[in-house]
């Protein structure tokens, strides 16, 4: 649940005027009627190499169903600055799909299901008074992509997901239509693949609401120490590892995995990435203490919050799957960097390498431990732990230089994989920014 | 409230009220509500279930694969029932004498593996199928006999759990799918007990045989009693509606809807081993048992001839805002679906029927004209459903709607009313594309015309 937490701490930052521009604002919805579908086809690419990679004979669909309901919300500020933004919505469930057929074997196949999904309606300038409106797969929880089958990842067709540009206003009239019908087509490794979509919006027409929101008044009259501290990652290193195994029949058949073992290991090799540190204590007079006495105060009985990312290119995630009597699949991509998460209160706190999806139940888009080939997903490895985790005292703030080493290890076993994890990190952390005030509330 | 309970299923509003199992872990409950439900007694027991089903099969020469062209096929199905779900006891009549039981799985969150029954069909050693059932279908009545039920999940009525895309035998054909425990009424209403419903059992039946495994085990939790209506204290107000009901009867529903189809491009098809497969499904409802019910409904204080006008009984009248649905069911003794199946490879046709035994009629008014829609029931055998490989009801429309025709308004003012259900289609599902060409008609015999007005209670919150 912490990553759920990291999750919406990064949204409430991302929308960070949302509060007070929230209290002032006017919203509208656009409905639609909603037809049509999406699907996702895909096959291992001789031409993207996937001879190397052992999914030459794999090939599958993703069904994500039809699509049922879609709507457009329109807040317009006091300033008079419109956010728009959107989601559509399928009657699910979603069907995963992937078919394996190599010589000397049976064709095989690997069946998966997933809730039914929703994607946002993300909108974005265009041309002309035109603006884009593209299906992403960032909702929250995601859709599913492959499950535990082989298949794309969604971060690899997520960018080729259905878009078009059109008039905003004109979308407001009733009976107005926005197609999002389409192929765009997409590489994934060793795979290539299409997005077929035949999602048609129809407008129903704008409905409006009143104001909304409350803008909370201002705190109580107590004073509080905040401590502000940034701190650069000079250096990582380490790795967090899965190794698995199919479990028995009948849910290792359903899955095509059967026999199978494997190992997805993600590796930090690398320096970049900041992570932002605060520090909240009871604050005694006006007088502003020093940074020492900040964190000491802190320490005594006062909470530590923290959040950052390592740098984008810091890491890489290394797949192999192994069948017997197959070649083995093997992948190797970048995923989207972990987060850096603290959180404690008094003495000691617990520093994370996580990521914000850790706790979904299926795929996501800053899984670390998904690739191409079959086999668990970063959901199932950590059942919403983090990648690693270390206890470290509050003190250890006040130096200029952080050394942490975290570390996790523990069992899993979900849908058709069970097995063991372990991880070790390092992280050389250097302060770069520190500040102590003392503030209202 | 004599009928099943699956009536009952199926007019329900569904409400899932938390509750724990005495072993610990959170459920839900299902609520069943329908017409007369207020004057019964529901309980409902929180399950647990563990374990799963496996239905191995293969085309089998002594149960006549060769005539299907089924021979080539082997496969399995396999369903992990989700975890939760409920025993509902539903006793009703004078001293609550009469009892229907219904077991439910809480399905609307189950993604976990085969939780959706999975089938995996192999052809050969060139093609394979994977599909899920498509039903959702989460009901299963439980028998009640001489004050004992008997718990476990049959399919010999027809059921559609396991029906897919690919090829392989009916729920009709296989009974059951696990073993069947006979508890007492009084027993089972007591709940805290564990039913294992583990056996295997073989089949032979229509082209194929094998066998079934089961090793599922229901751990009932504490009974509640279930009240559908709504809570004491809740603040309503009136309203005096006027309903105008008219009734047919079902004289005839005859003609053929022919549905031709053939398999996606690759690699859409490849999943359903459907690249190079075309054919041709006939659905021959031949009924002539059945009733269609159609209702205009309106605040009281609108005449009635408003209501008389909004379902054809009138020309004099204003219909807007009286609000009209009907719904009906045909019911045969000989209807039938008929499907062909080739493949470009040459590999021998599969051909199969299987009984079509019922269908829901779907009424609805668009200005001066009529809608009336032909569906297969929900939870009962997809219609489109045989032993060979092909698409189901839900690739043709996101309802299961089958075949469509429009009239004018004005056909009911006439005591016998004939429409012609022939709208054709196209369609594109999950694996196959087609077109849909019914020509069927439907012939109608207004039975009786009724006037109520019903002093309803509407919650208006807290």
């Amino acid at each position: 649940m912490r990553a759920r937490a990291v999750f919406a701490v990064l949204a409430a930052g991302a929308f960070g005027a949302a509060p007070g521009s929230a209290a002032a604002a006017r919203f509208s919805t656009v409905e639609f009627s909603p037809s049509g579908a999406i699907t996702v086809a895909w096959h291992g690419d001789r031409a993207a190499g996937c001879e190397g990679a052992g999914m030459c004979g794999y090939s599958g669909s993703i069904s994500y169903g039809r699509i049922v309901q879609a709507d457009l919300e329109l807040m317009r500020t006091r300033r008079g600055r419109l956010d728009v933004s959107g989601n559509v919505y399928s009657d699910g469930p979603a069907v995963v799909r992937a078919r394996r057929e190599v010589p000397g074997a049976a064709p095989a196949v690997c069946v998966a299901t997933g809730d039914a999904p929703f994607f946002n309606l993300d909108v974005s300038p265009a041309y002309r008074g035109r603006k884009w409106f593209s299906l992403g797969a960032g909702s929250f929880p995601p859709p599913i992509a492959s499950g535990q089958c082989a298949g794309p990842r969604l971060a690899d067709f997520q960018r080729s997901m259905p878009a078009a540009a059109a008039r905003l206003g004109r979308l407001k009239r009733r009976g107005s239509r926005l197609s999002l019908a389409g192929r765009f087509p997409f590489r994934a490794g060793a795979l290539s693949g299409t997005v077929i979509s035949t999602v048609v919006l129809r407008s129903q027409g704008v409905r409006k609401e009143s104001d909304r929101g409350g803008g909370g008044g201002p705190g109580g009259g107590s004073k509080t120490v905040e401590v502000d501290l940034r701190f650069r990652v000079r250096r990582g290193a380490g790795e967090v590892a899965a190794d698995f195994r199919a479990v028995e029949a009948p849910v290792c058949q359903v899955l095509d995995a059967c026999g199978a073992t494997g190992r997805e290991a993600y590796a930090i090799a690398g320096a970049g990435g900041v992570i932002d540190v605060s520090g909240f204590a009871a604050a005694r007079g006006r007088r502003i203490p020093s940074l020492r006495a900040a964190i000491a105060a802190v320490a005594r009985g006062g909470d530590v919050e923290g959040e950052g990312q390592i740098g984008p290119s810091s890491g890489i995630t290394s797949i192999l799957f192994q069948r017997p009597g197959s070649a083995s699949c093997t992948d190797r991509f970048r995923p989207p960097a972990p987060l850096l998460f603290m959180e404690g209160f008094g003495k000691r706190f617990t520093f994370d390498l996580t990521t914000p999806d850790s706790d979904v139940l299926t795929d996501s888009l800053s899984d670390v431990f998904r690739g191409r080939c079959p086999g668990p997903s970063q959901a199932d490895i950590l059942g919403g732990a983090a990648l690693a985790s270390v206890r470290l005292e509050t003190a250890s703030l006040a130096h200029r230089k952080l050394r942490a080493v975290l570390s996790g290890s523990g069992r899993f076993s979900s849908g058709a994989y069970a097995g063991d994890r372990s991880g070790r990190v390092v992280l050389d952390l250097v302060r770069t920014r520190a500040r102590v005030r003392v503030v209202k509330g | 409230m004599r009928r099943s309970v699956a009536v009952l299923a199926a007019l329900i509003v569904l409400a899932l009220a938390p509750s724990a199992l005495a072993g610990g872990g959170s459920t839900s409950i299902l609520v069943l509500t329908g017409p007369g439900s207020e004057h019964a007694r529901q309980t409902g027991i929180p399950l647990h279930a563990r374990g799963h089903v496996v239905v191995r099969f293969h085309g089998d020469h002594a149960a006549g694969c060769e005539v299907l062209g089924t021979c080539a096929y082997a496969g399995t199905v396999t369903w992990a029932p989700p975890p939760d779900g409920s025993v509902n006891i539903v006793q009703y009549g004078a001293h609550h004498r009469h009892t229907d039981v219904v077991l439910f799985f809480a399905t609307y969150d189950a993604n976990g593996p085969a939780q959706v029954p999975v089938a995996q069909v192999q052809r050969g050693t060139t093609g394979v199928c994977g599909d899920v059932a498509g039903s959702g279908f989460d009901f299963f009545d439980l028998p009640v006999r001489a004050g004992h039920v008997d718990v476990g999940v049959r399919t010999d009525r027809g059921d559609a759990r396991i029906e897919t895309r690919c090829p392989g035998p009916l729920g009709s054909d296989l009974g059951r799918l696990t073993s069947i425990r006979r508890v007492s009424v009084g027993g089972l209403r007591r709940g805290r007990v564990a039913l294992d419903l583990s056996g295997t059992h073989s089949f032979r039946r229509r082209g194929f045989a094998g066998s079934i495994e089961s090793t599922v085990t229901l751990e009932l939790g504490s009974p509640r009693r279930v009240n559908s209506g709504p809570p004491p204290h809740e603040r309503t107000r009136v309203r005096h509606v006027r309903y105008i009901t008219s009734r047919y009867a079902l004289e005839q529903l005859s003609g053929v809807e022919q549905i031709a189809f053939s398999g996606l491009a690759d690699p859409l098809c490849g999943p359903f081993d459907a690249c190079g497969a075309a054919g041709t499904i006939a659905l021959s409802p031949s009924a002539r048992k059945g009733d269609l019910t159609v209702v205009a409904e309106a605040p009281a204080s609108r005449p009635r001839r408003d209501l008389f006008a909004a379902i054809g009984l009138a020309t004099q009248g204003r219909r807007s805002g009286v609000e009209t649905y009907g719904y009906g069911r045909w019911v045969s003794d000989g209807g039938v679906t008929t499907a062909r199946v080739g493949r470009a490879d040459g590999s021998p046709p599969c051909t199969d029927t299987a009984g079509l035994r019922t269908g829901l009629l779907d009424f609805a008014r668009r200005g001066s004209s009529l809608r009336l829609a032909y569906a297969s029931p929900y939870g009962e055998p997809d219609a489109l459903r045989t032993r060979c490989p092909g698409p189901v009801k839900t690739d043709l429309s996101e309802f299961g709607t089958l075949a469509v025709g429009r009239s004018p308004l004005a056909v009911l003012r006439h005591r016998r009313v004939v429409i012609h259900l022939n709208r054709r289609r196209s369609f594109r599902g999950d694996g196959y594309a087609g077109t849909v060409t019914p020509d069927l008609t439907l012939v109608l015999r207004r039975t009786s015309v009724r006037e109520r007005v019903a002093v309803e209670r509407i919650p208006v919150g807290p």
